[in-house]
C-alpha cells in the first residue's frame, strides 16, 4: 500500500571535501552536518599554527597510513598525535561494537606493557558478539527490511541471515548476489529473498498492473546500496537540465537508460500470497514475468512514454547486455558484484562508519565521472574523493581478500590514521578536514546512546522481539526498530521507543537517520523517567554493586569514571566528585547523571 | 543539520542574557542569513498570534462526515439531520461540532496532490510536495513560522516556536528542520509516553537547577570551548541551555500537564490530549506559535462503519474540538480578546476517502480528489460553508472561493502565513543543495496554478 519513492541523491556539499578550496570561501555548498568539523571560513580568522610538522614520526603501519599521511607530508598539513590508549580504547569499542567496553578491561588494557596490544584488541572486538550485533544493525538500516512491509516472520529469519553472514564473515560479493537472486516460494522462509520483496509496489487491485515500478525500484535500491549510485532522480526524468549541479554523471543519463537497468528485473516477479493484503504480507519471488514494458502504467513516478513493447537490458555502468542464454537477474547480480564500483561503494561505506566521513561524500552519491584521478572532469568540477588512489587500493584489498568485511574493518582500525587523537594540538581549520588530520568528533547514534546508558549502569529491559521467543537488551540488538513500536502497549518499552527517536533512530520505512541535535534530546538525559531510572542505585546496578564494595570514596569515583566515560578521571574530577557524593546515596545517583549528561558520554572521538 | 546558517551561531558572547535562568539559547538565529529576499509586495492579514494543526492521519472519510453524502450504504444511526439550509449532519458522530457552527467554517472544496500516505502527509507538514531532491532540506510549515517568529520573541519566552504532537509514528514521520537552525526543530511530544520529561514540579526543578549547575562546574572545559574543533560539543550545549530554560519555567510545568479531569472533558483521547496541550501552549505564550496535533488511525480501508473505527474517531475528535473552542472562546487576554480571536485552527486529513458504495473489504480507501477541512479563529468568520463537490462526493463542482479552484495544502499553508503576518512570498537562497527555497512555491505541484490565500474564510 506504501509506495516508496526513494530519494535522489541529494548531494550536499559535493564538493567541499575534495575541493582543496576550489570553492570559492562563502559558497553555500560550503557547509556541512552536524557533528563533523564546521564550515568555519566565514568566521575563522587565520593564525599561526603550532600543530605538529606534518612530517612527524608517526609510523605507517598499511597502505592506509601510506596515503593519508602520504598526501599529509605532500601537501604539508599538519595533524594530531596519536590517540592516547584511553581515547583508543573507548573509541575502537565504539566504532567496531557500538558498545562500551567494560572496565576492568581498560585498566588491563592501559596496563599491559604489549606493543602489539592494539591490534590484539581489534582482532579480539572483530570476532566478538557485539561486532556481529553491531555490524547486522548497520547492515540492515541499508537494506531497510521493514515489518510493515513484509511482516514479522520474513523480519526474523532476514535479520537472522544477515547475522549468520557477518558471524561467518561471508564474501560480501556472494551475500549480495544472494539478496540480488532470491527466488522463494515464500520469503517467509526464505531469509534474503526479503531484501526484493521489501520493495514491491502494489496498486490497488493487483500488483502485476505495476510491475514494471517494482522492477525499477529493484534497480534503484541495488545501484545505491550496492555501488553506492543513486539512480532514482532518472527513474522519472533524463538528466539533462535537471543535475548539471549535482552530479556530472547522472546529469549526462537518460531515463531510458534506467529503464534498461530495470529491465533485469522485468521478469521477476513479487507477488502477495494473500488475497487481502494486510501488516503480515508474505510474498512469492519468481521469474515467469513477462518483462519491462517502458509505456507501462505508474502508481509512483511521472508517466513513462516509452515505445510499448518489452526492453532488452543493460547495465548501464558498462552497457554490457546479459547472456541471452541466462536469467537476466543473476546475470544483474554477477555484472553488479564484479563491477569494481562494488568493491569502491561498499569500502566507502565501511570507510565513512569508522572515520566519521567517507572518502566520498554522500556515501550513496557517487559521481562515476569523478573518480579517476587520470580522467579528470572538465572544470569547474573536480575529483569526487578527497583520496582517489587510496579508494582504489582499497578497493583493491578488498577484492583481494576475498570480499571479508571483517578484515577492511581490521585494516582500517589497525592504521594509525584511523587512531590519530581528536584532538588538535593549535588551530583546527575546515581545510585540514579532507585529509584526515584528526580523528572527527561525532554524537553517538541513538542506539549507541541507548546502550551506552544501560550498559554502563547495568540496569537493562527486556526487549521482546516480536514473533519469537527472544528477548535483548540492548537496542542494537534489536531486529527491527519496530520492536519498541508496533502495538506495544508497554509505557517502559514507549518511553526507549521515544528516547531513541529523539535521538534520530531510523524507522527503516518513512524516516531517514538523522544525528542533529534538539532539545528533545536534552530534557531526555536530564528528565525522562528512563533516566531517572536508569541512574537510581537498584539492586543488580552497577552503581548499588560498586557501593557495597569495600573501597575508598576516591577509588569509587574513579571506577565510576571508568565506567561512564572508559578514562581516569582528573584530579580535580575526583574532587569535584567528593563534593557531589557528600549527600549520601542520592549524591551518588547525583554524580551519575552527571556522567550521562557530560558532554562526552554522547560522543565519539 | 548544520550549515552555513550555524556557523553564524557562535557567537554565543554577543547574547548573554546576564546570569538569568533565561538562556540565550532562543535568541542566537536572530543573525539574518544571508539571501533571504521576498518575491513581491504582499501585504499580510496578521490577524492570528498562533496556529493549531490537527491533522487527521490516514485521511478522514468526507462523505461520511463534513461533506455528508447519503445512499444505500449509510448507516441508519448516522441520526442525519439537516442543521442549517444545505448542511446535512450526522448527529451521532459530531454532536457537540453541531452546536458551535458559528465558530468554525468548512471548506467542501479542498482537494490534495497526492493518494499515497507518506507523501501526502509529507504534503501536510511541509506545504510543499513530496521531492527526493529536496526532502532532507525542506522546512516544515511549523518550522518557518517558528523561525519567523524568532523575531518577536520575548525575553522570557522559554518554549519552543513548534510542538508536534503525536506525529513521530505517521507514515510521513516528524518533519525535522531541515536546513534552518536546528532550533526550530519541531519539540515533539508522545502524550503517551513522553510528557513526563518536561513537567517538573517545585521539587523537580530545584533539583534540576542543583544538577544543572554541578554539570556545568563539571563539563565546563569542552561546554565552553569556543574552538572550531569543538563545535559539536558546543551546539550540543546550546540544546542543553534551551532544554533547563524551559524545564525551569514554573509555566512549563502547567503547560505539559494533562489533569484528569481535563483528560476527561476532552474525551479520553491521544487528540483530546493533544488538544489540551495545544490550549495550554496557546495560553501560557511563552514562545510557541505552531502547534501540530495528530489524530491517529482514519485509515479505514476496512469496516469503515465497525464502532471501532469511523464511530470513535468522530466521536473523539467531537469533544475534543469542541471543547478546545469551548476554552479558547471563553479564555481572554488582558486586552478582552479571546485566544479564538488569535488563534487559527485548521483541521483536516491528508485526503479524503473513495466516495460512493463501499469497497469489497467495507471500507473506504485513499481518494485525492475531494476532502473537507476545518478552519477557525484568527480572524476566520465562522459559520460557512464553502463550496461543493458532486452529489457522490467525488468531485469538487463549486469552489466558492476567490482562488476559482479547488483549494490546496499551499493555499492553506498561505493562508496561515498570512494570518501569522508572515511574508509568504519569501525566498531563502543557498540550501544545501545549492536550490531556493520559497515558503510557498509560487506554481503548484502538478499544475501551474497560483498560490494563493483564501480570503473567503476572512471577510
Amino acid at each position: 500500500m506504501r509506495a516508496l519513492l526513494v530519494g535522489c541523491a541529494l548531494v550536499w556539499m559535493a564538493s567541499i571535501l575534495g575541493a582543496q578550496a576550489q570553492l570559492p570561501q562563502d559558497h553555500p555548498a560550503v557547509g556541512v552536518p552536524d557533528g563533523r568539523p564546521g564550515a568555519s571560513e566565514l568566521t575563522e580568522r587565520l593564525r599561526p599554527s603550532s600543530a605538529k610538522p606534518a612530517s612527524s614520526a608517526i609510523p605507517r603501519k598499511n597502505l592506509i597510513d601510506e596515503f593519508i599521511f602520504g598526501k599529509m607530508e605532500k601537501d604539508g598539513v599538519p595533524h594530531a598525535g596519536l590517540s592516547s590508549d584511553e581515547e583508543f580504547f573507548r573509541r575502537i569499542h565504539i566504532d567496531l561494537t557500538g558498545r562500551l567496553p567494560q572496565d576492568d578491561q581498560l585498566r588491563a588494557f592501559l596496563a599491559s606493557p604489549d606493543p602489539d596490544k592494539r591490534d590484539k584488541l581489534i582482532d579480539q572486538l572483530a570476532t566478538s558478539r557485539a561486532y556481529e550485533t553491531k555490524w547486522t544493525y548497520f547492515f540492515n538500516d541499508i537494506y531497510r527490511p521493514a515489518p510493515g512491509r513484509i511482516g514479522n516472520t520474513a523480519k526474523n529469519i532476514f535479520y537472522l541471515w544477515v547475522r549468520d553472514n557477518i558471524h561467518l564473515d561471508r564474501p560480501y560479493n556472494e551475500v549480495v548476489y544472494e539478496m540480488l537472486t532470491s527466488n522463494a516460494t515464500s520469503n517467509w522462509y526464505i531469509g534474503p529473498a526479503s531484501y526484493v520483496a521489501r520493495w514491491v509496489i502494489t496498486a490497488v487491485a493487483c500488483e502485476d498492473e505495476v510491475h514494471e515500478d517494482t522492477s525499477d525500484e529493484l534497480a534503484i535500491h541495488a545501484a545505491k546500496d550496492f555501488l553506492g549510485v543513486d539512480i532514482s532522480c532518472a527513474s522519472c526524468h533524463d538528466g539533462a537540465r535537471h543535475l548539471e549541479k549535482i552530479n556530472l554523471y547522472l546529469s549526462q543519463r537518460k531515463r531510458e537508460e534506467i529503464w534498461k537497468m530495470a529491465a533485469f528485473f522485468g521478469r521477476t516477479n513479487v507477488l502477495r500470497r494473500t488475497e487481502v493484503s494486510n501488516a503480515q504480507d508474505e510474498y512469492s519471488i519468481d521469474d515467469n514475468g513477462p518483462g519491462y514494458d517502458p509505456s507501462a502504467r505508474t502508481v509512483i513516478r511521472v508517466p513513462r512514454r516509452g515505445k510499448p513493447g518489452l526492453l532488452d537490458p543493460v547495465y548501464m555502468f558498462t552497457g554490457e547486455a546479459p547472456d541471452p542464454a541466462k536469467h537476466p537477474r543473476p546475470e544483474f547480480a554477477r555484472m553488479l558484484t564484479s563491477d569494481p564500483q562494488f568493491a569502491r561503494a561498499t569500502v566507502n561505506l565501511l570507510w565513512s562508519e569508522m572515520f566519521g566521513v567517507g572518502i566520498v561524500e554522500p556515501v550513496f552519491g557517487f559521481d562515476m565521472a569523478r573518480l579517476d584521478p587520470k580522467n579528470p572532469p572538465p572544470a569547474p568540477w573536480d575529483l569526487q574523493p578527497t583520496h582517489p588512489e587510496l579508494l582504489e587500493a582499497l578497493a583493491q584489498y578488498f577484492r583481494e581478500n576475498n570480499y571479508s568485511i571483517r578484515s577492511l574493518l581490521k585494516l582500517i582500525a589497525k592504521s594509525n590514521a584511523y587512531q590519530l587523537s581528536s584532538q588538535f594540538p593549535g588551530e583546527w581549520k575546515a581545510s585540514y578536514a579532507p585529509y584526515y588530520a584528526r580523528k572527527f568528533v561525532r554524537r553517538l547514534k541513538a542506539e549507541e546512546v541507548y546502550d551506552s546508558l544501560v550498559g554502563a549502569t547495568n540496569v537493562f529491559t527486556d526487549v521482546p522481539i516480536r514473533g519469537t521467543d527472544v528477548k535483548v537488551r540492548y537496542a542494537a540488538e534489536a531486529y527491527s526498530p519496530d520492536e519498541f513500536v508496533r502495538g506495544v502497549n508497554d509505557p517502559i518499552l514507549k518511553e526507549i521507543h521515544f528516547f531513541l527517536e529523539s535521538f534520530g533512530q531510523t524507522n527503516r520505512q518513512s524516516s531517514e537517520r538523522n544525528n542533529d541535535g534538539a532539545i528533545t534530546q536534552a530534557v531526555q538525559l536530564m528528565n525522562s523517567p528512563l533516566v531517572h531510572r536508569q541512574i537510581k542505585a537498584v539492586d543488580g546496578s552497577y552503581l548499588a554493586g560498586l557501593l557495597k564494595q569495600d573501597m575508598t570514596e576516591d577509588e569509587k569515583i574513579t571506577r565510576l569514571y571508568e565506567r561512564f566515560l572508559v578514562r581516569r578521571p582528573a584530579p580535580k574530577e575526583i574532587a569535584d566528585a567528593k563534593d557531589i557524593v557528600k549527600s549520601g546515596a542520592g549524591g551518588w545517583e547525583d554524580l551519575q547523571w552527571v556522567l550521562v549528561n557530560r558532554v562526552e558520554f554522547v560522543h565519539n572521538f | 543539520m548544520s550549515n552555513l546558517l550555524d556557523t553564524l551561531l557562535t557567537r554565543r558572547e554577543a547574547f548573554r542574557v546576564g546570569a538569568s535562568l533565561v538562556s540565550a539559547y532562543w535568541f542566537l538565529p536572530l543573525v539574518e542569513p544571508a539571501n533571504v529576499y521576498a518575491q513581491s509586495k504582499v501585504s499580510t492579514r496578521g490577524s492570528a498570534r498562533f496556529v493549531i494543526f490537527v491533522m487527521l492521519e490516514g485521511g478522514q472519510s468526507h462523505v461520511d462526515s463534513w461533506d455528508l453524502k447519503e445512499g444505500k450504504w449509510t448507516p441508519q444511526n448516522f441520526d442525519i439531520r439537516e442543521i442549517a439550509p444545505g448542511v446535512k449532519w450526522p448527529m451521532a458522530l459530531f454532536p457537540e461540532l453541531a452546536k458551535q457552527r458559528e465558530r468554525y467554517s468548512l471548506i467542501r472544496s479542498m482537494e490534495a496532490w497526492d493518494s499515497v500516505h507518506f507523501r501526502a502527509q509529507y504534503y501536510v507538514q511541509s506545504g510543499h510536495m513530496m521531492n527526493p531532491a529536496l526532502q532532507k532540506e525542506l522546512p516544515p510549515i511549523g518550522t518557518v513560522v517558528a523561525y519567523e517568529s524568532a523575531a518577536r520573541r520575548q525575553a522570557s519566552d522559554t518554549l519552543p516556536g513548534y510542538v508536534a504532537v503525536n506525529v513521530t509514528q505517521s507514515q510521513a514521520g516528524l518533519l525535522g528542520c531541515g536546513f534552518l537552525p536546528a532550533t526550530y526543530t519541531p519539540f515533539h511530544i508522545d502524550t503517551t509516553s513522553g510528557i513526563g520529561a518536561i513537567s517538573l514540579d517545585d521539587e523537580g526543578r530545584k533539583t534540576l537547577q542543583r544538577r544543572w549547575e554541578l554539570l556545568k562546574k563539571v563539563d565546563e572545559r569542552l561546554r565552553n570551548d569556543s574552538s572550531l574543533a569543538a563545535k559539536a560539543y558546543r551546539d550540543y550545549h546550546n540544546h542543553y541551555e534551551g532544554a533547563v530554560a524551559m524545564m525551569s519555567d514554573e509555566r512549563a510545568s502547567h503547560v505539559f500537564q494533562i489533569e484528569a479531569a481535563e483528560h476527561d472533558r476532552y474525551g479520553k483521547s491521544q487528540v483530546g490530549d493533544g488538544c489540551i496541550l495545544a490550549r495550554n501552549l496557546v495560553e501560557a505564550d511563552a514562545g510557541t506559535r505552531f502547534v501540530l496535533v495528530n489524530h491517529r488511525d482514519w485509515d479505514h480501508h476496512n469496516r469503515i462503519y465497525a464502532d471501532a473505527n469511523h464511530y470513535k474517531l468522530c466521536r473523539e475528535l467531537d469533544t475534543a474540538l469542541s471543547s478546545l473552542f469551548d476554552d479558547l472562546a471563553t479564555r481572554k487576554r488582558a486586552d478582552g480578546r479571546t485566544l479564538l480571536d488569535e488563534t487559527m485552527v485548521v483541521c483536516f486529513g491528508e485526503f479524503g476517502r473513495t466516495p460512493g458504495e463501499l469497497s469489497a473489504a467495507n471500507g473506504r480507501d485513499h481518494y485525492q480528489y475531494a476532502l473537507t477541512g476545518l478552519f477557525a479563529g484568527g480572524g476566520i468568520q465562522g459559520g460557512r460553508v464553502i463550496g461543493k463537490t458532486d452529489e457522490l462526493g467525488a468531485k469538487v463542482i463549486a469552489p466558492d472561493w476567490n482562488g476559482k479552484r479547488s483549494v490546496y495544502m499551499e493555499d492553506v499553508a498561505t493562508t496561515m502565513y498570512s494570518a501569522l503576518g508572515i511574508d509568504w512570498s519569501k525566498v531563502i537562497e543557498g540550501a544545501p543543495s545549492g536550490r531556493a527555497f520559497h515558503y510557498i512555491e509560487p506554481f503548484a505541484s502538478k499544475q501551474m496554478i497560483k498560490n494563493q490565500e483564501i480570503t473567503n474564510l476572512f471577510t
